[in-house]
């Protein structure tokens, strides 16, 4: 019986109520039989009836717990309703979309509003006008102000002045009419609004500023001002200027002033043949004997005051505005000073090319081969000359007087000059220190017969003529000189025309001279003359032209005369041969338009 | 230019510095105008044990190439670099080194008359003198060829002159003239002034005292 209760127990299946039981558990379970199972056959049987029991305890435990509500509650979970009404949902979706909607509404009222008050206002909003400002300038804050650049320093310039402007806020009540001179370029844009922004420009560079530049002809004293500014103060102080036309302007104030400055320097160091000088705010360099170039620095402020040498006073610079400008101001120079001082600055930031990480910076391209190509002494210093901005200046302004000179001579004299034509062409090709003029000599009527070409090159201190020939005359400054060359060249070309219409005519040419030593002498140069025979050489003419006495004419025939008388003395025929004296012949008084066209008359009468 | 340098012989019983004030009044008398000094300075750097075969290389300054600096090994070949050359001489110190008392110089006042430029250099190693060299220029022309009869027959008014060119030059004579052939040409003459033994002892008087000042303070200012 007890075997068949053993076997009994064993076919009890505590695992089936242990399968709820957590994992440890089974384990125990599984592990415990096979232990026990060998000792005594109720070991496995006392075991789980003991863990049963253990279990019953905790369970009586919960069970405590729960009932008595002291140390738990338990809630019924809710189950999710299944039939939700769709009408409701949309309902709540409404009422939300519609507080969110009226919030937008709300803050989009806001906004509008604001903007009507700013433009009710006329007052531009100062942050994002400061915006716009610094997309042109730097500004940088200091403490509590706005403080901007106005200096050339980050562009390459050395000029000490500091440059600086302060930004505050417009504080002042708007203008109830818009002012009428506000220039429609205004960055803020076309409407005419008050600017939020207020720029302090530093006194000394307020108003308008510009180099003036003149060339005076004629040696005044000293202490004439040679200057006149041609800005009209009324209208200046009249104008209203926007921050960005004001910080402009302050701007190309520092900029004339460093210019100024530097020129000033330069005057002062630099050792010319003709010392310059610096009298307050003008140079004055002499070009050319006679010749004075004038740089001033002229400053004026629009306020009721004037700060021009500080000794004019406004009624008397209008005074002098009204005379007519003797000496008129040269813009291409001007233009010319600008742009050297701005190469200054550039080359101040820009080295030559090659930057080897072990050569000092700043030296000039040359240099860096020196060594290497062995230059000598002579080259290097060469290469150390550096023209300063005066000399180039210089230079140019005495280009500029040479060659309008020049033209000015060239003009007269084809005025002047009725037997020849003169044709001037300036070459478009040219330098600010250097041009070529290219001059044509013909005679009207013959103008396929000869042409003299003469080509003049202008420098900024002489000139160089070149003929056709390759002859070649230096002539310094002196026009004078010049128009006594050319007219010299047109004697020649006179001549040589001549020839060439022998040429076409048959006639020989028996001799020429450039430079005949008889007849009376010239004032320039030297005649020279021409002996022409007809084909027969019956006839012969003798032509003499001087630059300055013009054309002597003189004609002789072969044999002496057409019938033959022989007396004591001439008994035979051929005696008759020996040219008879030259018999002058006053051209004036002959039908022709030039000399060319009186000589060819007279050729064809000789040939009859 | 072409430029020749003669060793200018120094007769017996007469000192280097005698020579040279008579060949100074010489060219004074000959209406030459001076110009100035000059000098030429070699030093001579052996390179260490562990380069084979031996080097022995020259570093030259000329006065009339301020910017330069010549290096020249024994074997002819030539480095004009710039004159920050000698400070990278200091970094090679330890391939190439430089023998203390070797640094030999000539230098003296120069000369010029039309195309012509003449140098009178007085040579010493350190106090002791060694020899008289003379720079001739030619200015126009730039191929020796050209130019060598021209140079003799200037060379006849004041010394005596060989009938062929030098053999440096005789090897050069139809090329182009360059500063390296100046440098090379005072190299081959130091290197035999080192080897002879200082032939007429010179005092050294107040005047070259006073000239080498000036040299100096030419380079200087160079």
């Amino acid at each position: 019986m007890s075997e068949n209760l053993a076997r009994m127990v064993q076919r009890i299946d505590f695992n089936s109520i242990e399968s709820e039981e957590d994992n440890d558990d089974t384990s125990e379970t599984k592990e415990s039989p096979s232990l026990a199972a060998p000792q005594w056959p109720w070991e496995s049987a006392r075991n789980k009836i003991r863990s049963a029991l253990t279990e019953i305890h905790v369970l009586e435990d919960v069970l405590n717990i729960a009932k008595e509500k002291k140390y738990l509650v338990l809630d019924p979970v809710s189950q999710d309703s299944v039939d939700t009404k769709p009408i409701v949902s949309l309902v709540a979706k409404k009422k939300a979309f519609a507080v969110a909607a009226s919030i937008i509404m709300s803050g989009a009222d806001r906004i509008k509003q604001s903007k009507n008050d700013a433009s009710r206002s006329q007052t531009s909003d100062f942050h994002s006008e400061l915006m716009q400002m610094r997309q042109s300038w730097r500004l940088r804050r200091a403490g509590n102000s706005i403080i901007g650049d106005l200096s050339y320093r980050s562009a390459g310039s050395w000029y000490p002045h500091p440059g600086n402007f302060e930004v505050t806020k417009n504080e002042d009540p708007p203008k109830t009419q818009a002012s009428p001179n506000q220039s429609s370029n205004s960055p803020i844009g076309p409407g005419p609004k008050q600017s939020a922004l207020k720029v302090k420009i530093p006194s000394d560079l307020e108003g308008v500023a510009y180099i003036h530049v003149c060339v005076q002809e004629g040696r005044n004293e000293l202490d004439d001002d040679p200057i006149k500014p041609v800005i009209d103060l009324e209208a200046l102080s009249k104008i209203e200027l926007t921050w960005q036309q004001k910080l402009e302007n302050a701007q190309n104030v520092l900029f004339c002033k460093e210019l100024f400055a530097k020129l000033a320097q330069e005057a002062v160091q630099v050792q010319f043949p003709i010392p310059t000088i610096v009298n307050s705010n003008v140079i004055i360099a002499t070009l050319f004997p006679g010749i004075q170039l004038n740089i001033g620095l002229v400053h004026l402020t629009p306020p009721k005051k004037k700060r021009k040498f500080g000794k004019f006073e406004n009624h008397e610079i209008a005074e002098k505005n009204n005379e007519s400008v003797k000496f008129p101001h040269k813009h291409v120079l001007e233009h010319t000073l600008h742009q050297l001082l701005r190469e200054i600055h550039y080359n101040a930031l820009h080295h030559p090319m090659p930057h080897p990480t072990t050569a000092t910076l700043g030296l000039s391209r040359l240099r860096y081969f020196a060594g290497p190509e062995a230059y000598d002494r002579h080259v290097l210093t060469e290469s150390c000359k550096n023209e300063t901005m005066l000399e180039q200046i210089i230079a140019q302004a005495q280009h500029f007087v040479l060659r309008d000179q020049a033209l000015k001579t060239i003009d007269d004299l084809s005025k002047e000059i009725k037997e020849a034509i003169i044709i001037v062409h300036c070459l478009c090709l040219n330098s600010p220190i250097r041009s070529c003029i290219k001059i044509v000599i013909v005679s009207s009527g013959y103008e396929s017969l000869n042409r003299t070409p003469v080509t003049i090159h202008v420098s900024s201190k002489n000139m160089t003529i070149i003929c056709r020939e390759g002859k070649k005359y230096t002539l310094h400054y002196d026009v004078g000189l010049l128009r006594e060359t050319l007219l010299s060249i047109i004697s020649h070309h006179h001549l040589s025309t001549i020839q060439n219409l022998c040429k076409l005519m048959g006639w020989r040419c028996i001799s020429y001279t450039s430079n005949c030593g008889i007849g009376s002498i010239e004032q320039i140069g030297t005649a020279s003359s021409l002996l022409i025979a007809s084909p027969n050489d019956e006839r012969v003419i003798s032509i003499r032209h001087g630059p300055t006495s013009g054309a002597v004419v003189a004609v002789s025939t072969n044999p002496r005369d057409q019938d033959f008388y022989p007396s004591s003395i001439i008994r035979d025929r051929k005696w008759q041969n020996i040219q008879s004296n030259y018999k002058s012949i006053d051209l004036t008084k002959m039908p022709g338009k030039n000399l060319i066209n009186k000589i060819e008359t007279l050729m064809s009468f000789a040939k009859g | 230019m072409v430029v020749i340098v003669q060793q200018f012989p120094i007769p017996e019983g007469k000192t280097g510095q005698q020579v040279v004030d008579m060949l100074i009044k010489q060219f004074e008398a000959m209406a030459f105008n001076r110009i100035g000094n000059f000098v030429v300075d070699c030093e001579t750097y052996y390179s260490s044990p562990t380069i084979t075969p031996p080097r022995v290389l020259n570093i030259i300054h000329n006065s009339d190439f301020p910017a330069s600096c010549f290096a020249q090994l024994d074997t002819g070949t030539c480095l004009r670099a710039d004159s920050y050359f000698d400070a990278m001489m200091m970094v090679l110190n330890g391939i190439y080194q430089a023998k203390r008392g070797t640094k030999i110089e000539s230098k003296g006042p120069k000369f010029q008359k039309g195309d012509f430029v003449v140098k009178i250099g007085s040579v010493s190693i350190g106090p002791s003198f060694r020899g008289i060299l003379i720079e001739i220029e030619y200015g126009p022309c730039s191929v020796p060829l050209y130019c060598w009869d021209l140079l003799k027959e200037f060379m006849k008014s004041f010394m005596k002159v060989p009938k062929e060119p030098p053999p440096y030059l005789k090897a050069k004579m139809g090329e182009i003239c360059t500063p390296t052939d100046i440098i090379s040409q005072y190299n081959i003459h130091f290197t035999n002034l080192r080897k002879a033994t200082p032939i007429a002892s010179c005092p050294p008087p107040l005047t070259v005292k006073g000239s080498s000042n000036e040299v100096q303070n030419n380079g200087d200012m160079a």
